[in-house]
């Protein structure tokens, strides 16, 4: 697990120079570019363990999400060696899981619908949880090496979230699907700048993606009679290819217990161009920036840390989505524990690093919208890593 | 472990105990970016009008939703596309869901009357007075009034606008259970809470007339609900008579 302390890192101290260097570097980097809309801002991938801490990982982050959270942290990773291995990862809502509960013999709820014998009662109650709670379910895999220099990945992604709504923006009953499909390949290089706490890192990536959404008015005949054809639904999952980078800077300023970073990222610089999708056609180059502070000891340590997303509002994100803040816990190296805010919600989980398997689980609420309340999904993950 | 270490674990561990707490005491259902703000960290941000009717309407607060698209149509009047959802919302609070209504559509496929079809998804009126009753005819009525407030060119593009498409399909539906409903307070006592068909005797020929118009009016627009109203308007005008004597013999024939 690399949640480590990086305590065989060297020790550096900042200087009104260094801190000139990072502020120029900043300023070109913050330039703003104008480009198209993409849909969504939220992460092609992203680890458990930094989901818990609220998703503040640009100056911390967990093994293969480290290229995508920040590639200039690869270097602060303590030894060459940093990654070998794969993951998996499956989300699901809390309503689902609650729902698939009361399907489970011997449950209270599933006990009064079997004793009425009624199908129809079944089949009705099944309709009013489905108008009532919306379903999200997806899955995370990856497979990667990386090491202090750089590191190679590849990496799939799907999700699906479906409401059903009672009363749809029209009126009648609908259902909504929303998926995101996200496959692809990262090839990542850092180095830190000699003679100074600061690293540089970027990550070239290659990506298959598809974000499909729509609405169907359940009493539209027109609108279900379009879904049954083939292509129509083929539409609806094409997927667009692209090439893009991402590129991160981590100033690191080590004391005997307490360090502070600060990171900046660029997201998809000078923008990424997809092909063969009118659905997507590219992602705009999204600025952040993090800063946190360590307490550690020898083998423990709490890290405290905050992120601004999207600083030069590319996709308008709001307040509330672009601010992510958390505090992970690592405990003799090899237990986690994190808790955050994800989206201007609560978030949680832990993580345990039985050697060649870490096991992770967190609890958090995604808002779908960029209006808060609007469209929360409470989602549980767990997280199998194999590797070391 | 030596004691300095075991001290320094200790203080992690409490660390994150009182880290946890404050994060489970900012546990509910309020996000950090609602309005007015919580947290001088994230700037709140404020809902749309759609954007509260939304969640009214998920949370089920048929009340809410109804004001706020009240005013949201005020101060829009001719932003025609919330006019149909605000009558779905007059017509749940009436107590005929929509969802109801088109998920049994299939069971209408016997039935020649828009009573004996509509019935099953109409408010019973057993578990009210008859002014509460009363009440939720009028809201139908709004219902109907609402989609009918809708000008001819915006309803012309039912066959490429949701919207529009969506009005269309609710106008005969909403027409038909407004005439159910107004037919089932002249059948039904409310003191008793039964069936009652010496109820007949208060329906007056204004009663009748209104009924009958809602009536032609459902039948003019065709579809599943709108065949089923011309179908009971047949039924009733084969008596021959006035429409208080068609009407009071087509709804004792009928027995509901």
């Amino acid at each position: 697990m690399q949640i480590g302390l990086n305590n065989k890192f060297g020790q550096h101290s900042a200087t009104p120079a260094h801190l000139v260097v990072l502020a120029g570097v900043c300023l070109v980097w913050m330039a703003p570019l104008e480009t198209a809309r993409a849909k969504d801002l939220a992460p092609m991938y992203e680890e458990t363990f930094d989901i818990a801490s609220g998703g503040a990982s640009l100056t911390r982050a967990t093994r293969y999400g480290t290229v995508f959270s920040n590639p200039a942290l690869l270097p602060f990773s303590g030894s060459f060696h940093r990654w070998l291995g794969s993951e998996f990862s499956m989300h699901i809502n809390k309503e689902s899981v609650d729902y698939a509960k009361t399907l489970l013999p011997g449950s209270t709820s599933n006990q009064s619908d079997s004793g009425d014998g009624s199908t129809n009662s079944a089949s009705s109650k099944f309709v009013d949880h489905v108008f009532s709670a919306p379903f999200l379910a997806g899955t995370q895999t990856s497979f990667a090496y990386l090491n202090a220099y750089g590191g190679i990945g590849a990496f799939s992604k799907f999700e699906v979230d479906l409401e059903a709504q009672e009363y749809s923006e029209s009126g009648m009953p609908a259902v909504t699907l929303r998926g995101k499909s996200y496959q692809g390949g990262t090839l990542s290089g850092a180095a830190r700048i000699p003679f100074m706490p600061l690293s540089l890192g970027v990550t070239a990536k290659y990506l298959l993606a598809a974000e499909p959404m729509t609405s169907i008015d359940v009493a539209d005949p027109n609108a279900l009679a379009q879904y049954q054809d083939p292509s129509a639904l083929a539409d609806l999952v094409e997927q667009a290819a692209g090439y893009g980078f991402d590129v991160g800077a981590l100033v690191f300023l080590q004391g005997p217990r307490m360090d502070y970073r600060f990171a900046l990222k660029v997201d998809d610089a000078g923008g990424t161009s997809f092909s063969g999708s009118d659905q997507i056609k590219e992602f705009k180059q999204v600025t952040s920036a993090g800063a946190a502070v360590t307490f550690h000891t020898g083998k423990d340590a709490i890290h405290l840390a905050i992120d601004r997303r999207d600083m030069t509002n590319a996709y308008n994100t709001p307040p509330f989505k672009a601010t992510r803040a958390g505090v992970k816990v690592i405990l003799r190296n090899w237990v986690g524990l994190a808790a955050g805010y994800y989206d201007g919600y609560p978030s949680m989980g832990a993580e345990i690093d039985l050697i060649l398997l870490k096991v992770g689980v967190a609890s958090y609420r995604r808002e779908i919208s960029d209006a808060p309340g609007l469209t929360p999904r409470n989602i549980y993950v767990a997280n199998f890593a194999a590797g070391f | 472990m030596p004691k300095s270490a075991q001290s320094k674990s200790m203080t992690c561990s409490t660390m994150m105990a009182m880290l946890v707490s404050v994060n489970l005491t900012g546990c509910g259902t309020k996000n950090l970016g609602s309005c007015p703000g919580i947290n001088p960290l994230v700037k709140c941000t404020e809902l749309t009008a759609d954007e509260k009717i939304r969640i009214a309407l998920d949370d089920g607060d048929l009340d809410t939703a109804r004001s706020l698209l009240e005013e949201a149509i005020a101060a829009e009047p001719e932003n025609y596309n919330r006019y149909p959802l605000l009558a779905a919302v007059y017509s749940g609070l009436a107590g005929f869901r929509l969802l109801n209504a088109i998920s049994g559509a299939s069971s209408t496929s016997g039935s020649t009357s828009v009573t004996s079809a509509l019935d099953a998804f109409l408010p019973d009126p057993a578990s009210m007075s008859r002014s509460d009753y009363n009440a939720r005819i009028d809201l139908m009525g709004l219902a109907v009034s609402t989609i009918q407030a809708l000008p001819a060119s915006f309803l012309a593009e039912s066959g490429t606008d949701k919207y529009a498409a969506s009005a269309a399909q609710q106008l005969p539906l909403y027409l038909s259970a407004h005439a159910a409903m107004y037919m089932k307070l002249f059948t039904f006592n409310f003191d008793s809470g039964t069936s009652d068909l010496s109820q007949l005797t208060s329906m007056s020929a204004t009663d009748a007339d209104a009924i009958i118009a809602i009536l032609t009016t459902a039948a003019a627009q065709g579809g599943t609900f709108g065949d089923l109203a011309a179908s009971t308007l047949a039924s009733i005008n084969s008596g021959g008579g006035n429409n208080l004597d068609n009407l009071a013999n087509f709804l004792g024939n009928s027995g509901s």
